[in-house]
């Protein structure tokens, strides 16, 4: 069953892979979201102009929980992502096959994908919190994980694991409210004192 | 595999403080945030919007441009999350203490060159009263026409005191109240005590300062509430010539909020508002800080052993920070099994609640209610329950501001006429 899973896995990166190297535009474009600091960034920044996109102070409240749980999101992806790898040691695609590498050699294990949990925690986080503008964050890390296996450093197994800890990570925060719930409290508390109706301050 | 690792930590930093300054600049332009544009003053759109998309596209091209942040391994994720974190922080430090700043500046300038027309004329006598102070305006002259303003507590409203006073015709004389706080805030109010308002105005009396009968009187925010709430006793005491509540503080009940202060104050005009009121001074704050001090101290320690011991990179600032954020997820805990969390009613909670409650009563004199434009819709609602106002009448200036811009522009001169003569256009229901 394994190993079929890892044919599996190792066909669907050929074929992604093996599309590198024929168009110039899309390698550059590639390259660009598979790049470290681009998508997460802007993700970063997505997250700000969710705390700030609301039309009255209701929606700034609402939005201000989901950024702090989008947080908790990110931390907690990272936590199991650092426990996965301290068990699971799966090399990259280059160093065992043949392969189009559009991008730098990672020195780190490949399994899980590090920018696929970082990205879809940002994603099925604001997916849990807000129900108007979650799809805001898909594209970017859709792309950047699909990037990741077209520059050939990663395999696609690696990103679907990524995606699944990502999403059981929202879903966790998100259930478990008191893993957030002190956070919250505090900056809404915050917010109340600072922003309530001192009307005529000058 | 050989490994080339360039690290640019405060390129990183300064891209992330570009990015966000130009989103919190937009936002302030959308929203009309005075206290988060870069310039202070009344906001235009226009230029919060240049200044933030020049921002936002200079801070990708710049940071993106150099080949060392494209296809080489750089900065690690951590730091790159500790840097967009600081970023935004930073970019939203910078933002408020330029607006506040700049405000500080104008405010500045303004005041001296009233202070320069004051020299010319006779200033306010000021005077001290139990419960706030009092600034009496040519009270030595004998003039047909008086006014009693009723300010917020504090010294919020001044500026727009003195712009209205500055107008004032020569015919009329002015009293000014500034409480030192309403009895409608306490936590536990007094039923038995006056309105504070009532109780300035009639130490006044006593002391022979002032004789408010016949007058007109104007509340001013939380003054105008203030004034409507003690209405049908100054009615009775006093037979005013006129009422008017000008711009009244508005619950929003569904959404369960009070205002937006970001509007017409700067971040160091709500500080300095909040450090006179002194929160931390409250019973509540005193136990939450007794109970939080030493859990700080035991999560900040343990942390730093742990952080030290796993020899992990800059090991006391991350075992601080990790330590303080542990110490707030365990000291919530902790105040809500004891009641000091959680379930308390905050400030504006208590606030809203009895605003909520209260229903201003029936006026026989002349009066008027006048709701700005970004409370209008609050009445307009019928879902969000606002009708407190049903037997006032009520008049709503659409485009005026709350806070220090509400006379800008024409809407001195229509209060002007409001006052002196009762006429007001946009009657509304």
């Amino acid at each position: 069953m394994t190993s079929w899973l890892l044919d599996l896995d190792y066909t669907l990166f050929r074929w992604i892979n093996g599309l590198a190297g024929r168009n110039v535009l899309a390698d550059s474009a590639m390259r660009a979201f598979c790049n470290d600091h681009l998508v997460p960034f802007t993700l970063g920044f997505l997250a700000l102009v969710l705390v700030l996109k609301g039309r009255h102070r209701a929606d700034d409240r609402l939005n201000l929980a989901a950024a702090i749980r989008i947080f908790f999101t990110v931390a907690l992806s990272a936590a199991l992502m650092q426990a996965i790898i301290v068990f699971v040691h799966r090399p990259r695609p280059f160093v065992d096959h043949e392969v189009n590498l559009l991008f730098y050699k990672p020195v780190d294990w490949s399994f899980p994908s590090n920018p696929a949990t970082a990205t879809f925690s940002f994603f099925f986080s604001a997916r849990l919190s807000d129900r108007r503008t979650w799809w805001w964050f898909f594209p970017p890390a859709f792309l950047m994980s699909f990037a990741r296996v077209y520059c050939g450093v990663h395999y696609p197994g690696d990103v679907l694991a990524g995606a699944l800890l990502a999403l059981c990570s929202a879903y966790l925060v998100h259930r478990l409210d008191f893993l957030s719930r002190p956070f919250v409290s505090l900056a809404l508390r915050l917010e109340s004192r600072l922003r309530s109706a001192l009307s005529m301050r000058e | 595999m050989g490994e080339i690792f360039h690290e640019d930590i405060l390129e990183t930093f300064l891209f992330c403080f570009l990015a966000s300054l130009g989103i919190i600049q937009v936002a302030a332009a959308r929203r009309g945030w005075h206290g988060l544009s870069l310039y202070g003053g009344r906001i235009q759109s226009n230029v919060n919007n240049a200044l933030g998309a020049a921002l936002l596209i200079s801070s990708y091209a710049w940071y993106f441009s150099d080949p060392l942040h494209r296809n080489v391994r750089n900065i690690e994720a951590l730091m790159s999350m500790v840097c967009l974190f600081l970023g935004i922080l930073a970019a939203a430090a910078f933002s408020m203490l330029c607006s506040s700043l700049s405000e500080s500046l104008r405010r500045y300038l303004r005041v001296k060159r009233a202070s320069t027309a004051r020299d010319k004329g006779a200033g306010p006598r000021e005077i001290t009263l139990t419960r706030g102070k009092a600034f009496l305006y040519r009270a030595d002259e004998r003039s047909p026409h008086l006014l009693v303003v009723m300010g917020e507590p504090g010294s919020g409203n001044i500026g727009l005191m003195r712009a209205l006073l500055g107008r004032l015709p020569e015919s009329w004389t002015a009293a000014v109240l500034q409480p030192c706080g309403f009895t409608f805030f306490r936590e536990n109010p007094d039923p038995g005590v006056d309105p504070v308002c009532l109780t300035m105005l009639q130490e006044l009396e006593d002391r022979g300062l002032l004789c408010p009968k016949g007058g007109v009187f104007l509340g001013l925010g939380w003054g105008a509430n203030e004034l409507l709430r003690s209405g049908p006793t100054l009615e009775k005491r006093y037979t005013p010539a006129r009422m008017v509540a000008l711009a009244p503080v508005i619950p929003d009940r569904r959404a369960g909020v009070l205002g937006d202060a970001l509007g017409s104050n700067t971040p160091w005009d709500i500080l300095r508002s909040i450090s006179s009121q002194k929160p931390w001074r409250e019973g509540a704050a005193r136990a939450l800080l007794r109970l939080w001090i030493p859990v700080a101290a035991i999560c900040m320690g343990a942390a730093t052993a742990v952080t030290v011991s796993l020899n992990l990179r800059w090991s006391v600032l991350s075992g601080v920070l990790g330590g303080l954020l542990a110490s707030v997820w365990v000291g919530y805990f902790l105040a809500a099994r004891r009641g000091l969390a959680g379930t308390r009613p905050g400030w504006e909670e208590r606030a809203l609640h009895r605003l909520s409650r209260f229903e201003f009563p029936p006026l026989t004199r002349p009066n008027a209610v006048i709701i700005v434009g970004e409370d209008s819709e609050l009445l307009e609602e019928p879902s969000r329950g606002n009708r407190p106002f049903g037997v006032l009448n009520l008049a709503i200036w659409k485009e005026a501001l709350r806070g220090k811009f509400l006379l800008d522009g024409s809407n001195l001169e229509r209060l002007l006429s409001l006052l002196a003569s009762g006429e007001t256009a946009d009657q509304a229901g």
